[in-house]
């Protein structure tokens, strides 16, 4: 331990003490430590100092409007989400069955191939209704689908007619009727 | 939600503990929480901005945003310890943005020809009338002339350490610097504000 210093803190000392006292050289803040003319200094000049801060803050308006936050984990959520996402699932069906027909008229037309018919079939019927056998009648009890009316609907310009299936393509427990 | 200490004598470990659990109750979604919070330095923020800013309504806009911003960003918040200094940091970051935002207004409205006097309305509308008015704007301009010539960080540290009542600890993470060049800054702008004649000026309005 350094002996205690005999002279007091200069200008630029008493400046650093009032940043951090704990920074002064050992001897110095021994003798601030001791001195009760260099303590008073410097709470003399910190006072002097925050006392600005004291009337700035007496001074400044007082806030006039409270903030709050409510339900932040629903905030989180991106807007529209859901829509945006069976907006493209009903765009990828309807690009999914005009690219069957455009296949199937191309390649398979003239031959009348049932695989086709099948296909079509199927596409049609999951375009229709994309539940299980099982659900179907379920469903159509409990929220019944608007009647088929090809002038009706607002998406026939979306997906073309591709001629009707054949009655025994699709098992009669299956078919929606209007 | 947790409660606060129980009585106000109970020490500042015990509001530390306090403070430190409404920060982890609100980093886990609690809103109850995150208002206690606000409601805790709201005040602290909307001043330290108009110290800054000098525009009531603008300092009130500023001050929800730093809040919502601290909202949307407390699960990257790693230490709870450290809300106040990051909620600091939020807002010091939103001053620098509005400053950038009215420089640029400054010169678009160089450019433009209509009547702007009415812009002085914002304040006088909020200011106090006569004496008292005269008295709080001749303390600002005298602020400012106290702190014209430090540089921008000095400025900063000056305005952290004395206005804001923030340790160097604080103000190190505020302005993202190690807690040596803070007291530098500080250092240097002591130099300089002792050496104001405005400082005398300033400590003698004080009651
Ligand atoms: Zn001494």
């Amino acid at each position: 331990m350094s002996m205690p210093s005999e002279k007091h803190l200069d200008y630029d000392e008493l400046l650093k003490a009032v940043v951090d006292a704990s920074d002064l050289p050992d001897g110095l803040r021994e003798h601030l430590d001791h001195c009760p003319q260099c303590q008073e200094q410097l709470q003399r000049t910190t006072q002097r100092l925050e006392s600005i801060g004291r009337i700035a803050a007496r001074l400044a308006p007082e806030p006039s409007r409270s903030v709050r936050v409510h339900g932040r984990r629903q905030a989180r959520r991106p807007l529209g989400g859901g829509r945006m996402k069976s907006f493209m699932a009903m765009a990828a069906v309807a690009m999914l069955v005009v690219l069957v027909s455009v296949w199937s008229r191309h390649f398979f037309a003239p031959s009348g191939s049932d695989q086709v018919g099948q296909l079509i079939a199927d596409v049609n019927r999951l375009v229709e209704n994309p539940l299980p056998a099982g659900y179907s009648s379920l469903a159509a009890v409990a929220d019944p689908l608007p009647t088929a009316d090809p002038a009706a609907d607002p998406t026939a310009f979306i997906v073309p007619e591709v001629g009707p299936p054949g009655a025994g393509d699709i098992p009669e427990n299956e078919r929606i009727t209007g | 939600m947790t409660q606060p200490p129980s009585s106000p004598g109970i020490g500042r470990d015990a509001d530390a503990r306090w403070l430190t659990e409404l920060v982890r109750s609100a980093r886990q979604g609690d809103d109850l929480a995150f208002n206690r919070l606000i409601d805790l330095h709201h005040e602290a923020i909307y001043k330290m901005i108009f110290y800054r800013i000098k525009d009531a309504m603008d300092a009130e806009d500023l001050s929800q945003e730093v809040f919502l911003q601290a909202c949307r960003n407390i699960g990257r918040l790693r230490q709870a310890a450290n809300f106040r200094a990051w909620l600091f940091r939020i807002a010091v970051n939103r001053v620098k943005d509005y400053r950038r935002r009215k420089r640029w207004s400054f010169i678009r409205g160089l450019f433009r020809t209509e009547d702007l006097s009415g812009q002085d309305g914002r304040l006088a509308v909020q200011a106090p009338e006569g004496p008292e008015r005269v008295r709080r704007q001749q303390f600002w301009q005298e602020v400012d002339r106290l702190l014209e010539p430090l540089s921008p960080a000095e400025q900063e540290a000056f305005r952290l350490r004395f206005f804001d009542q923030l340790s160097i600890k604080e103000i190190g993470q505020v302005l993202d610097k190690p807690e040596n060049t803070v007291k530098t800054h500080l250092y240097r702008a002591l130099r300089k504000v002792k050496a104001s004649p405005f400082l005398d000026r300033l400590a003698e309005a004080a009651p």
